[in-house]
């Protein structure tokens, strides 16, 4: 049996569980354990979401829970709004807040966001403590109505139990689909590398506040669901103690693995209970439930030292459940050639010049780095970049590519100024590049990696995704993907993970991804160094073939013979300046260009 | 009370608040510069220091000499956290090495509460007396000890960092650590100094607040977390920065509570810190950098 | 060249290191006898960087290192400094945020303990002096120095040391033409004082006006060595660096 339909058989099976799980167990646990394990699923499949895949620590998801809570609680007893409009304004309400205090936190680095969903708590607690007209302060609210549909009302630990489960699998459903889409795949861009996936175009902060909402909805749900099981809330369930419970659940269970939340927040849950009836015999009566703390400490500890993907993927392994990554684009790939696409974006009355550099500048503190540096790239030209170590050959790139603000000056494509746009941007309109050490996607397959590169000619949104849309897009996508991998020779190893690949193929596979963007301008950042003699053959030609498709190329390089082998026209820099410019042999035998390479005669 | 006396206790109280709050700020900071770590269990150290320095002045230890053994403690807690914990994963990620640091603190806060239970412990003052009148406020003598201890602790630190061997390769090795290695210092003794001074400042911050809140096992939790917020909000870089912010986020707390409403001191607090974090983040948006400046420079 | 059994300070034979996935250095052998400043020249790419991190124990390596006419089992950096080898590294590596007086220091901080206070502080003088531009920025952070002035303060950081064998890396690398001809010049002094000198280069023409001997490198291995006046007439050099082939110099 195949291991695709083994992981459908165990699937069914743990289905079939669920379904018969409350009669399993009835009179011997009380079925409200397995109805909180499902709430805290639900959230903490948002959470692992979050941590996993768009690789943020949030520290307020239980902010969100109660946020969801309250909204439900003081809509149905103190407006009387139905219940089941109460549920959807709960989960928009959670999200919204979600969505704009992460939209503006993204842009900053990794502890603020933690530190900005701590405060979240605090402030949440704080506000639902003292606003007690609304909220009932610290002693809560009482009897609030059940979940009904008109006449249908939903009451008891067995109807809660399937409605939650329900969702949980409806959640995990949505997930799937986002992680498989093409929004999942930004995601593990933006995680392996922000610069490389700035450079086919993707706005990280984008996605990862999608995700925040995303989880802040699910949280939200969460809430709404509780208020109305219990028809009782209190501030208590929702201090930041229950956000790290959250995150511990989450790091339990495998946050690269949405299955994984289920079994964390199952196992942390049940170990809870254990631990409750376990410690008062062996310690004596008394405060027993805070002892767990230390149980739960000790035991993130263990599970993060030796296993930091969580439980998920050993329970896997030992059923023998693996999935393997290739199943799903193979069929694709013997489609690349049947299809006539070529990489080059149409042909339309443009400017000459490609790329203009006026009065370039810039400068890192003391240092002078580039200095007044005015160029003019035509189409359809092989310009190379020389000059000796440290002359600002790097820096031009990223000053052409976005990375960097000039001091001074500015970058025209083809006529329009790019200087003042983020590098995703200019990635958009069409300058794509290499990186000096290549900056592979390492968790995606070589083909995924490119067709992270058609993100921005693919259009399924978010939402499309979480629902499944984008199926087809994809598959053309896999398939225009799978051309470019056939121009630079990588096909044969498309379902290879990125991160297998030999020095060569890094950098091919860098040039395949900056092609699928369909770039009218190609930066290519020392493509021949590390490479053998044979593998330096291949790439004079696949550059020259890049350009006959219409696409401009500009190089850098340390390797003079190479360049002039390729290019047709050089720009040598010393000390950030122009110090030659013109055809290779010229610039070659020019004394200047030779005084700056071997360096002057020291002054007797 | 006038409003200006009012405000003038407000702004004292705020002060001392501050101070406390800076103790464990500027052990975040020490932390972070010698290991990239954010270290959600460093308010343990004070709880830590509290309980410790409570229960042996109960024995009948003089209290200075149980300070003093209250805070070594703490500072070697702070070295064995970072030999057995933080080491062994100095190549991992900031994700894993936060979640470390939480369950760390999950596991602190456990054996404390193992050892010393739910209920809070309290410390005498420092010295006894009536409170004194500073300008137009109260201050109880134990805020001034605060203040006096955070000060001297303060100067040593800068004389530490700025004139001695040790603190300067300890900086050395927060700014560049390869050079530092090739200069001969020895990069994991440094890292392991700078929690064991992060345990020392935190078991300290305990001690002097001990007697003015009780202490208990999870007193630790939003302690660290406002040095926190001055740490984060002066950059994670600079100690007197961080100093400065700690003192003016309790200030802008205790004025907070004191004029609007007590209840809302938390809420009024870390409302403010989120203003200041969407602020700022408006201001790194129009800049729309991906990569540091120095990364780009080969 | 070099008959074995010479009385050299440094002797590697056979280096092997990687780069990341690159094979960098392919098979070095190289010496440094005393008082003797060599040079390792070649375009960029060629190995010369990966070689001194790998002497430095920064990398892993393969091959034989032999100082002093002792074997050297692989040291880690902070160990190499130790054993008497210093470092001066490509951009400087300054500890910028500090003086320019803390960083001459930290140069000497493996012989804290073991020599007197003044020793040091008398070291720092001779730093100065060999240095005068220094002075008057002896209390300023290292990084609002211009490049050639972090250069000084990087050289002087690696002789603070006491090295028996002082190694640089691209030292010139950015400098204007008058700050280069100001460096050598204080290279030539310390070279006349008894240092032994290995720097790593590209701008070849300055930096075998300075050295004795010198190495090329090209792909990761020497393809000529000889004393540095004949290497400086040879239009192999200029092949190395601007394209075409060299013969390896076991060819």
């Amino acid at each position: 049996m195949t291991t695709t339909r083994r992981l459908r058989l165990a699937a069914t099976a743990v289905v079939a569980v669920l379904a018969v799980l409350p009669f399993a167990v009835a009179g011997r646990i009380s079925l409200g354990i397995f109805v909180f394990i499902g709430l805290f699923s639900l959230i903490v499949i948002g959470l692992s979401l979050l941590a996993g895949h768009a690789g943020q620590v949030s520290l307020g998801q239980a902010a969100f829970y109660g946020l969801g809570a309250y909204i439900a609680a003081i809509t149905t007893l103190r407006m009387g709004l139905a219940p089941w409009l109460a549920l959807p304004l709960a989960v928009g309400g959670a999200a919204l807040v979600a969505y704009v205090l992460g939209a503006p936190i993204f842009a900053l680095r990794g502890h603020f966001l933690v530190l900005g969903t701590l405060g979240l708590n605090v402030v949440m607690d704080v506000l639902v403590r003292n606003v007690q007209d609304l909220t009932g302060g610290p002693t809560g609210l009482t009897g609030i109505p059940p979940l009904s549909i008109g006449a249908l009302v939903i009451v008891g630990d067995r109807a809660y139990y399937y409605l939650i489960w329900s969702f949980v699998l409806a959640a995990l459903w949505l997930g799937r689909n986002l992680v498989c889409s093409r929004v999942g795949r930004a995601l593990a861009a933006v995680r392996s590398s922000e610069v490389a996936a700035a450079a086919v175009g993707i706005n990280a902060a984008f996605y990862k506040s999608r995700v925040f909402a995303l989880s802040g909805a699910l949280a939200g749900l969460a809430g709404a669901l509780y208020v109305h099981y219990l028809s009782f809330v209190s501030p208590s369930p929702f201090a930041f103690n229950f956000s790290i419970d959250l995150l511990v659940m989450s790091v339990l269970g495998g946050i690269y693995h949405l299955p994984g939340a289920v079994a964390g927040a199952a196992i942390l849950t049940l170990l809870r209970e254990a631990l409750r009836t376990i410690m008062p015999r062996v310690l004596g009566s008394g405060a027993s439930a805070e002892y767990e703390i230390v149980v739960f400490g000790l035991l993130l500890a263990v599970v993060v030292i030796f296993s930091p993907a969580g439980v998920w993927p050993h329970l896997l392994a030992w059923l023998r459940l693996e999935p393997g990554r290739s199943s799903r684009w193979t069929q694709v790939s013997s489609l690349a050639g049947m299809l006539p696409e070529s990489p080059s974006p149409s042909p339309r009355a443009e400017p000459a010049s490609v790329l203009r550099l006026e009065g370039l500048r810039k400068q890192f503190g003391g240092l002078l780095a580039v200095d007044d540096l005015s160029i003019e790239v035509a189409a359809g030209e092989i310009y190379a970049i020389i000059g000796p170590n440290g002359a600002g050959k790097t820096t031009v790139f990223n000053l052409i590519s976005g990375l960097l603000r000039p001091s001074r000056g500015a970058v025209y494509l083809r006529g329009r100024k790019v200087s003042d746009l983020p590098a995703y941007e200019t990635a958009a309109l069409g300058v794509g590049r290499t990186f000096q050490t290549p900056k592979v996607f390492a968790d995606l397959t070589v083909l995924e990696n490119v067709m992270v590169g058609l993100h921005r000619l693919t259009t399924t949104s978010f939402t499309a995704a979480m629902f499944g849309l984008g199926a087809r897009e994809d598959a053309q996508a896999a398939a225009r993907a799978a051309g470019y991998l056939e121009m630079v020779g990588l096909l044969d190893r498309a379902d290879v993970l990125a991160g297998a690949l030999p020095f060569g193929g890094l950098r091919l596979l860098e040039v395949a991804r900056a092609l699928a963007i369909r770039p009218v301008l190609l930066l290519l950042d020392e493509p021949a160094s590390g490479l053998s003699t044979a593998e330096r053959t291949e790439v004079v030609r696949l550059i020259r073939q890049i350009r006959d498709t219409g696409t401009t190329v500009v190089l850098v390089e340390h390797d003079v013979g190479f360049v002039m082998e390729t290019a047709d026209r050089v720009l040598v820099l010393n000390y950030g300046q122009r110090i030659a410019e013109g055809a290779p042999r010229a610039v070659r035998n020019d004394p200047r260009v030779i005084a700056a390479y071997l360096g002057e005669e020291a002054a007797s | 009370m006038t409003l200006t006396q009012q405000i003038a206790q407000f702004l004292a109280s705020g002060i001392i608040n501050g101070t406390i709050y800076a103790l464990l700020g500027l052990g975040l900071v020490a932390i972070h510069s010698a290991t990239r770590v954010v270290n959600v269990a460093q308010g343990e150290f004070a709880a830590l220091g509290a309980l410790l320095a409570s229960t042996l002045v109960t024995r009948g230890m003089p209290l200075s000499l149980a300070a003093a053994v209250a805070v070594g403690v703490a500072a070697a807690v702070g070295g064995g956290v970072y030999r057995t914990a933080i080491r062994p994963a100095r190549d991992a990620g900031p994700l894993t090495l936060l979640i470390i640091t939480i369950a760390l603190h999950l596991s602190l806060k456990g054996l404390l509460l193992l050892v010393w239970g739910t209920d809070p412990h309290s410390l005498r003052p420092f010295t006894a007396g009536p409170p004194l009148r500073i300008a137009a406020a109260v201050v109880t003598r134990q805020s001034l000890w605060v203040i006096a201890v955070t000060t001297v602790v303060l100067v040593v630190l800068y004389v530490f960092f700025t004139r001695t061997i040790l603190g300067k390769s300890l900086r050395a090795c927060a700014v560049n650590p390869t050079a530092a290695r090739l200069m001969g210092i020895r990069v994991e003794r440094m890292s392991a100094l700078a929690w064991m001074i992060a345990g020392a400042l935190g078991g300290l911050a305990g001690v002097l607040i001990a007697p003015l809140t009780l202490a208990t096992y999870d007193m630790g939790l939003i302690l660290g977390l406002k040095g926190f917020v001055g740490a984060v909000i002066a950059g994670m870089a600079s100690y007197p920065w961080t100093v400065a912010a700690c003192i003016l986020f309790g200030v802008v707390e205790s004025l907070g509570a004191g004029l609007i409403s007590s209840n809302y001191r938390d809420g009024i607090a870390f409302g403010v810190l989120i203003a200041a974090l969407l602020w700022r983040a408006v201001a790194a948006l129009r800049g729309g950098l991906i990569i540091s400046e120095e990364a780009a420079q080969e | 060249m070099n008959a074995p059994g010479d009385d050299v300070l440094l002797a590697v034979e056979g280096l092997e290191a990687a780069y990341g996935q690159v094979q960098a250095v392919r098979g070095v052998s190289l010496s440094v006898g005393h008082s003797e400043v060599v040079a390792v020249i070649g375009a960029n790419g060629a190995g010369k960087t990966t070689l001194l991190r790998a002497l430095t124990g920064l990398l892993p390596s393969r091959g034989r290192i032999m100082l002093g006419g002792r074997p050297v089992a692989r040291p880690s950096p902070e160990e190499t400094v130790r054993l008497g080898i210093s470092l001066v590294p490509e951009r400087r590596q300054l500890f910028e945020s500090m003086s320019v007086r803390d960083n001459l220091l930290l140069g000497a901080y493996h012989r804290i303990g073991q020599e007197s206070r003044a020793t040091i502080e008398e070291d720092l003088r001779r730093m100065f002096a060999l240095f005068p531009a220094l002075v008057n920025r002896a209390a300023s952070p290292a990084r609002t120095l211009s490049g050639g002035m972090q250069q000084m303060v990087a050289i002087g950081r690696g002789l603070m040391a006491r090295p028996r064998l002082l190694l640089m890396d691209e030292p010139l690398l950015g400098l204007a033409p008058l700050v280069i001809r100001d460096i050598l010049g204080t290279l030539a002094q310390v070279q006349h004082q008894g240092q032994s000198i290995l720097i790593v280069e590209q701008n070849a023409k300055a930096v075998l006006g300075l050295a004795a001997r010198a190495y090329v490198m090209e792909a990761g291995r020497v393809v000529r060595q000889g004393p540095a006046t004949t290497l400086a007439q040879d239009p192999a050099v200029r092949t190395a660096y601007l394209g075409g082939h060299v013969e390896s110099a076991e060819g």
